[in-house]
C-alpha cells in the first residue's frame, strides 16, 4: 500500500490484517518503487496524492515495466475525467475517499479473484456454499442437485449476490447453452430454483425486480 | 437607449464619397472656368486679327468699301462663318465681295474694341466693333456665326465638359471600389481576431488571439483582450487547483473518520456516527460537484440510450431500496437514444433515485420510466409539502421533518441538466407521491464533424 496519510494507512492496514491479508505500507512513490522492485506482491493499493508527486506516475512506471499486478487506486478526486485518466493509466479499480473498510476489502478480493485462479473461490450466501471451480452448490454439506439452466442461474445470482442480475444477462447465458427456450424460460427456471432452495432450507430468497431482473439475498 | 450599429466601411464610403464629390465639383468648375476664359480670349484674338487685316486692306469703293486683294484672300481663307462690315458710328456698311453682317449689328461704337455676344433667332453670334487705327470715325465690324460647323471653340467646350463629367464619374466609382477593397483588406485581420475570440471555449482559456498582421490601431484592443484572458485563465487554474486541494483535504479525514467509526463498540453510537459520516460525505460530494460544473469543460455529447441508463442506475440502487422495504419498478423496455452529456445524465438520475429511496418510507413503490427524451422517476411516497415546492431546487434546502439529505442533491441535478441543455421538472401526484422528470435536449448539433 502506497499512502502518505499515516492514520488512514494504519487503519486500512489493520483492516487488511483482520481480513487475512499481509500488507506493507509505504508513504512515497520512491519507497513504493523500491518495494515493488524488491518484493513480490499480489496487489497494490495506491493513493494518488503523494508528497513526491502524483500516484499515477508510479502506476505508469509499474505498467511500463510490464507488471500486471492488480492496482486499486484510492483518490479524493471524483470527477469522471480523473477516473478515466486513472483507468487509462492502468488502474484496475478506483475507490473514492471516503470508503468503508468492507468496500475496500470486497474490491481487493474481487481484483484478486479476477487476476488469479489460485485465489480460493468458495462463495457463501445464506446456507449455500458455491464452488466456483466445480460450479456446484452445497447446503450444510449436502450437494444441491440442479439442471444445467438452474446451475447457470445459480452462478449468475450468487456471483452477484445482493445485486440485481439483469434478465437480459440471464437470457444471454441460456442462449449460450445452445438449447431452444421459450419466452418464459427464465421465469420457469427461477420458479423451479426457488422451490428447490425452499425445500433445501437454503436460507436465501430470489427477489423479482420488475423491469430489471432478479436478486439473490439472505432471507429476512 | 438605442444602440446604433455602424459599419466602418459604410462610414468611410459615405464621407469619402462626399469629399470626392466636393473635390470633383471644384475641379470641374475650375476646368470649366479655365476653358471658358481661354476660349473667350482666343475668340477675341481671332476677331482682332480679322479686324486688323480688314483695317489694313480697306479701300474706298465708290460709296462703299472694298478690300485689297492680298487681305481679301487672307480674310476669305478664314472660312464661311465670318461676316464683315464698316461702321461710321451709326450705320454699318458692307464690304464688297465679303459677307455682310445682319442689319443692326455693330452700330454702337466706342474708342475701345467692344466685344459682344448676341442671339438672333437660334443663331449665336460673337463679334467685335473695332476702332480703326487709320481713321478716328471708322469702326471695323467682325461677326462670327458660332453655330457654323466650321466653328469649333464652343464644340470643344461642350465636348470637354461631357468627357470631363464622364471621366470624373468613372474615377469616383473606381475610387469607391478601391475604398471598399482597401477597407475590407485592412479590416480582414480584425475579422479574423473576432472569429478567434468567438471560438475560444468557455473552459479552455489556453488559446490566445494571434496578433500578427493586425493593424496597430486594433492591436491594443486585441492585446487587451489577451491580457484579460490571461487573468481569467489564471483565475480558472487557481480555482481548479483549489478544487483538487479541497477535495483531498476534505475527503482524506472523512475516510479516516469512516474507518474509525467502524471501531466504535456501542452499536447505537456507531450507526448514529456512521449516518453523520454519510451525511458529511454527501455534502462534500455535492459541493465538489457544483464546483466542478463551474470550472471544468463538459466532454463532447455522446449517444445515450435513456432506457438502458435508467435500467442500469435503477439496478444499482435496487438493493438499497429492497433493504428499506421499497419496490423499484422499471418501465424502460424500448431503446430511446439521445445525444447528451452521459456523465451529467447519470449523475442527475442518481440524485433523483437516491432522493426517492432516501426520502420515502418503507412500502413505497418507485417507478422509473422512459419516454422519448425523458426519464421519469415517480414514487408513491408522501410527496413534497406545498410550502417546500418553490425552494425545492435551492441550495441547502432540505425537506421538512429532518430528512437526512445534503440539501444539495436537487440543485446539483438541476445544474447538471442545465449544463446538458435540459431541464428537470417536478410535480406532486394527485393521489399521493411525487414525480420528477429529466427532460433532455438533443445535442447532436454540437458534435464536431
Amino acid at each position: 500500500m502506497v499512502e502518505d496519510h499515516d492514520e488512514l494507512a494504519a487503519l486500512v492496514h489493520a483492516r487488511l490484517s483482520v481480513a487475512g491479508f499481509t500488507a506493507d505500507r509505504f508513504g512515497t512513490q520512491e519507497l513504493g518503487r523500491l518495494a515493488l522492485d524488491a518484493g513480490s506482491y499480489d496487489a497494490l493499493i495506491l493513493d494518488l496524492g503523494l508528497p513526491d508527486g502524483d500516484g499515477l506516475e508510479l502506476l505508469q512506471w509499474l505498467r511500463s515495466r510490464g507488471s500486471t499486478i492488480p492496482v486499486l487506486v484510492l483518490t479524493a478526486r471524483s470527477a469522471i475525467a480523473d477516473r478515466v485518466t486513472g483507468l487509462a493509466a492502468g488502474a484496475d479499480d478506483y475507490l473514492v475517499k471516503p470508503f468503508s473498510a468492507d468496500e475496500l476489502i470486497a474490491r481487493i478480493e474481487a481484483l484478486l479473484r479476477r487476476s488469479s485462479a489460485k485465489y480460493d473461490a468458495t462463495l457463501q450466501c445464506g446456507a449455500i456454499a458455491w464452488d466456483r471451480r466445480t460450479r456446484s452448490a452445497h447446503i450444510d454439506g449436502h450437494p444441491l442437485a440442479m439442471t444445467p439452466r438452474e446451475t447457470e442461474l445459480m452462478e449468475l445470482l450468487i456471483t452477484d449476490a445482493g445485486k440485481v442480475v439483469r434478465k437480459s444477462k440471464i437470457e444471454t447465458c441460456f442462449f449460450g447453452l445452445g438449447e431452444d427456450f421459450s419466452s418464459n424460460a427464465v421465469e420457469v427456471s427461477i420458479h423451479r430454483l426457488r422451490r428447490r432452495l425452499e425445500v433445501a432450507n437454503a436460507g436465501v430468497e430470489i427477489v423479482t425486480m420488475r423491469g430489471l431482473g432478479y436478486l439473490l439475498r439472505v432471507a429476512t | 437607449m438605442m444602440v446604433r450599429r455602424q459599419s466602418l466601411l459604410a462610414r468611410i464610403l459615405v464621407w469619402h464619397g462626399l469629399a470626392m464629390v466636393v473635390v470633383a465639383v471644384l475641379a470641374a468648375g475650375s476646368v470649366a472656368w479655365l476653358l471658358d476664359t481661354t476660349s473667350t480670349r482666343l475668340q477675341h484674338q481671332t476677331l482682332n486679327a480679322y479686324a486688323v487685316m480688314i483695317d489694313e486692306g480697306l479701300r474706298p469703293n465708290g460709296d462703299g468699301w472694298r478690300l485689297d486683294i492680298e487681305n481679301r484672300m487672307a480674310v476669305l481663307g478664314g472660312g464661311s462663318s465670318f461676316s464683315f462690315g464698316v461702321s461710321d458710328g451709326s450705320k454699318v456698311s458692307p464690304i464688297a465681295g465679303l459677307p455682310a453682317p445682319l442689319a443692326g449689328i455693330g452700330s454702337v461704337a466706342s474708342q475701345q474694341p467692344r466685344y459682344f455676344h448676341r442671339l438672333v433667332g437660334s443663331v449665336q453670334l460673337s463679334g467685335v466693333v473695332w476702332p480703326s487705327q487709320k481713321s478716328p470715325a471708322r469702326w471695323i465690324v467682325v461677326v462670327q456665326n458660332l453655330d457654323d460647323p466650321a466653328v469649333f471653340f464652343d464644340d470643344v467646350n461642350t465636348g470637354v465638359a461631357i468627357v470631363a463629367t464622364l471621366a470624373i464619374a468613372a474615377l469616383l466609382t473606381l475610387l469607391m471600389a478601391i475604398d471598399v477593397v482597401i477597407v475590407r483588406r485592412s479590416l480582414a485581420p480584425v475579422a479574423r481576431a473576432s472569429q478567434a475570440m468567438a471560438d475560444l471555449l468557455p473552459h479552455d482559456l489556453t488559446s490566445r488571439i494571434a496578433t500578427s498582421g493586425l493593424p496597430i490601431e486594433v492591436l491594443p484592443l486585441v492585446e487587451g483582450a489577451n491580457v484579460a484572458f490571461e487573468r481569467l485563465a489564471t483565475a480558472y487554474a487557481n480555482e481548479r487547483d483549489f478544487l483538487a486541494d479541497a477535495a483531498h483535504a476534505l475527503r482524506t479525514p472523512l475516510a479516516v473518520l469512516q474507518l474509525r467509526v467502524d471501531d466504535v463498540t456501542d452499536p447505537a453510537m456507531r450507526s448514529a456516527m456512521a449516518a453523520q459520516v454519510v451525511h458529511l460525505r454527501r455534502i462534500v460530494d455535492g459541493l465538489l460537484t457544483l464546483a466542478e460544473i463551474d470550472s471544468t469543460a463538459p466532454p463532447a455529447p455522446a449517444l445515450v440510450d435513456l432506457s438502458s441508463l435508467a435500467s442500469d442506475r435503477a439496478a444499482e440502487i435496487a438493493p438499497l431500496a429492497l433493504s428499506k422495504g421499497q419496490t423499484i419498478i422499471v418501465d424502460a423496455a424500448q431503446p430511446l437514444a439521445v445525444y447528451t452529456l452521459a456523465d451529467n445524465a447519470t449523475k442527475a438520475l442518481d440524485v433523483l433515485l437516491e432522493n426517492a429511496v432516501r426520502h420515502t418510507p418503507s412500502g413505497t413503490s418507485i417507478v422509473v420510466a422512459t419516454k422519448p427524451g425523458q426519464i421519469i422517476v415517480s414514487d408513491s411516497g408522501p410527496g413534497v409539502d406545498l410550502s417546500d415546492v418553490e425552494r425545492l431546487f435551492a441550495r441547502f434546502q432540505r425537506g421538512t421533518a429532518g430528512t437526512e439529505g445534503s440539501g444539495l442533491g436537487l440543485s446539483v441535478a438541476e445544474r447538471l441538466m442545465k449544463q446538458a441543455g435540459g431541464t428537470i421538472a417536478f410535480e406532486n401526484l394527485p393521489e399521493a407521491g411525487s414525480r420528477f422528470t429529466l427532460v433532455f435536449s438533443d445535442l447532436s448539433t454540437q458534435i464536431e464533424p
